[in-house]
């Protein structure tokens, strides 16, 4: 029993050892090739990066829940983690003077391949030590999910600009957007390594799915995505049976829904007589 | 200790106190002045954060609770018309559906939402100085009753055209006599105006129960009650047969406070005077009215909002 578990702690010392000097090859191919992007340099070490939980489940006492993301970076890196969901289309409303006096909706617009959620948190030196410009040119933040966006129909550069920087405020102001420079802590590992770790809140009203969570590494010259994992929010217990029932058979719900408001209504009627008719 | 409660289908968290105080007030309004309160609670839940459409359908849910609770306490008291509020509602029903209709239309034309909101201004703005004046007029008693001839002796044109209409009816419980047309065409209009304002309706029919078909403040809160009760289990299975977006949990918490403030909005009546009542609701007129205005005027924080549904 006692070798067994010896042995075990073996395996899984040598594969954190594998999968740190992986990384670090990684890395080192990546510059040594000159990769820009990241993609052809990305390299997935799913259990170097760790959420804890990795489910999140919204009951009917849910308000959210705080969820800790750590994994660990080649020493002499900056890092960034990105929690980020599926990238759809938002339907929006513009808002601008009408006649020069009255504020009001003045048309529709579609901001396409958006995600539903964008949580990015970077290491306190990420900034400094890359400069603003390597970090506004990188893949994460704004800058980046505004790359891949389109807004339909296009009305200019500057104004489709204008246009996503209001989705941003607004998707902020929802929590469901956020860069927190200097959200990741680093602290030296044992093996040389950098632990890093963020902790993010998903608020209660992020949409049930899954999300991607990437560790990235950033040196003076380029970024590498070092690990990625899987986040996923769902609805348990009531809150689950009731929302199945409300998308799957609405009319028998929406009926119920009826006959206990008028139950209610009669009930508190029927009370509220009966005190009424003893106070008198 | 916190006091959240996850909402299933608004897919967010809301304090449950909060909710309970938020149907209560709103209860109690609807008991007191007849109004579904729609027009108050819709944007009072998008406030805190509940999805446009699972707000108005929620508040509907909830509406049926309040509304048959005020139905209730105002029935036992023989405070409720139940055939003029039967023809109001047909004319409301039918109206509600044009109404559908005819705001597809003004969104094609563009410009919709200025029109729709500056109507709504007017309109509040309208009817809230009208009942303010009027009732504050009766109050001080220098105002004589519209009853009253005018002073050449010959009646108002509104006065001569309802005369001239058919098919007169006597209506015991609010003691007036007149033509079935005139509580349809007042439910279409009503009907109409509601759904392009996206509102119930109630605080439009009030004014239009008490000043055009003359009937007595009283039977005017219990009867556009009874009326607002059938239009919003219509609303609410509808919501939740075609768009899924009824939040029961909302609508249970909210119509848990709405019920109890309902009961005690309905005492609250009973012991006011009419011309009371009247200025009262003219007053939360004005102030909705007010609050849009300045909405039109002061430019918002974000340039951009969702669209219904996002």
């Amino acid at each position: 029993m006692a070798a067994s578990s010896t042995l075990l702690r073996s395996v899984l010392r040598l594969r954190r050892a594998l999968a740190a000097s992986m990384a670090a090859v990684a890395i080192i191919i990546a510059s040594a090739a000159g990769a820009e992007e990241l993609d052809a340099a990305g390299t997935s070490l799913g259990p170097r990066l760790v959420v804890d939980p990795p489910m999140v489940t919204a009951r009917l006492f849910y308000h959210g829940k705080t969820v800790r993301v750590s994994g660990t970076a080649p020493a002499g890196h900056e890092v960034a983690i990105v929690i980020s969901g599926k990238e759809t289309p938002v339907d929006l409303k513009l808002k601008g003077k009408v006649g020069g006096l009255l504020w009001s909706n003045i048309g529709d617009v579609t901001i396409e391949n958006v995600p539903s959620l964008y949580l990015l948190a970077t290491s306190p030196g990420l900034r400094g030590s890359l400069g603003a410009h390597a970090v506004e040119s990188a893949s994460v933040g704004y800058r980046a999910v505004e790359s891949k966006c389109r807004v339909s129909p296009a009305r200019g550069a500057d104004e489709d600009h204008r246009i996503f920087g209001e989705f941003v405020k607004l998707k902020e102001k929802q929590k469901l957007y956020g860069v927190t420079e200097g959200g990741v802590a680093l602290t030296a590992g044992s093996s040389g390594d950098l632990d890093c770790a963020a902790d993010f809140f998903i608020p209660p009203d992020v949409p049930v799915g899954s999300f991607d969570v990437q560790l990235l590494a950033f040196d003076r010259h380029r970024e590498t995505v070092l690990a990625s994992a899987l986040l996923t929010v769902e609805k348990a217990g009531p809150a689950a049976t009731i929302s199945a029932m409300a998308r799957e058979r609405g009319l028998l719900y929406g009926v119920l829904s009826v006959i206990v408001a008028l139950l209610a209504g009669v009930l508190a009627g029927v009370v509220f007589g009966h005190r009424s008719k003893r106070g008198h | 200790m916190d006091l959240s409660i996850y909402l299933p289908v608004a897919e967010n968290a809301v304090s449950i106190p909060l909710l309970f105080g938020l149907g209560g007030l709103v209860g109690f309004l609807s008991g007191m002045f007849g109004v579904g309160g729609g027009f108050l609670m819709t944007p009072l839940l998008m406030m805190i954060g509940i999805p446009p459409t699972v707000a108005c359908a929620s508040d509907s849910n909830q509406i049926v609770a309040a509304s048959a609770s005020g139905t209730f306490a105002h029935a036992r008291a023989g405070m409720v018309d139940f055939k003029m509020g039967t023809l109001l509602l047909i004319g409301g029903l039918t109206g509600g559906s044009l109404g559908v209709f005819l705001i597809k239309l003004l969104r094609s034309v563009g410009q919709a939402d200025v029109l729709i909101h500056a109507a709504y201004v007017i309109m509040l703005g309208g009817v809230g100085s009208y009942m303010f004046y009027e009732s504050l007029g009766d109050l001080r008693g220098t105002r004589q009753s519209k009853l009253v001839p005018r002073p050449d002796g010959r009646p108002s044109i509104y006065a001569r055209i309802v005369r001239t209409l058919p098919w007169k009816v006597h209506f015991p419980r609010s003691n007036v006599t007149v033509s079935v047309i005139m509580p349809l065409l007042l439910g279409v209009m009503v009907g109409v105006l509601a759904a392009i304002m996206g509102v119930g309706g109630g605080f439009i029919m009030v004014p239009i129960m008490v000043y055009l078909l003359r009937m007595p403040m009283h039977v005017v809160v219990g009867t556009s009650l009874f009326q607002i009760l059938f239009t919003c289990i219509n609303v609410t299975v509808l919501q939740a047969a075609v768009n899924h977006t009824v939040d029961f949990v909302l609508a249970l918490i909210l119509l848990a406070g709405s019920v109890i403030g309902a009961q005690i909005g309905a005492r609250a009546s009973e012991r006011l005077k009419g011309n009371q009542l009247k200025i009262l609701l003219a007053v939360i007129v004005l102030v909705v009215c007010a609050k849009m205005l300045l909405g039109f005027l002061l430019p918002p924080d974000i340039l951009v909002g969702l669209k219904a549904g996002e």
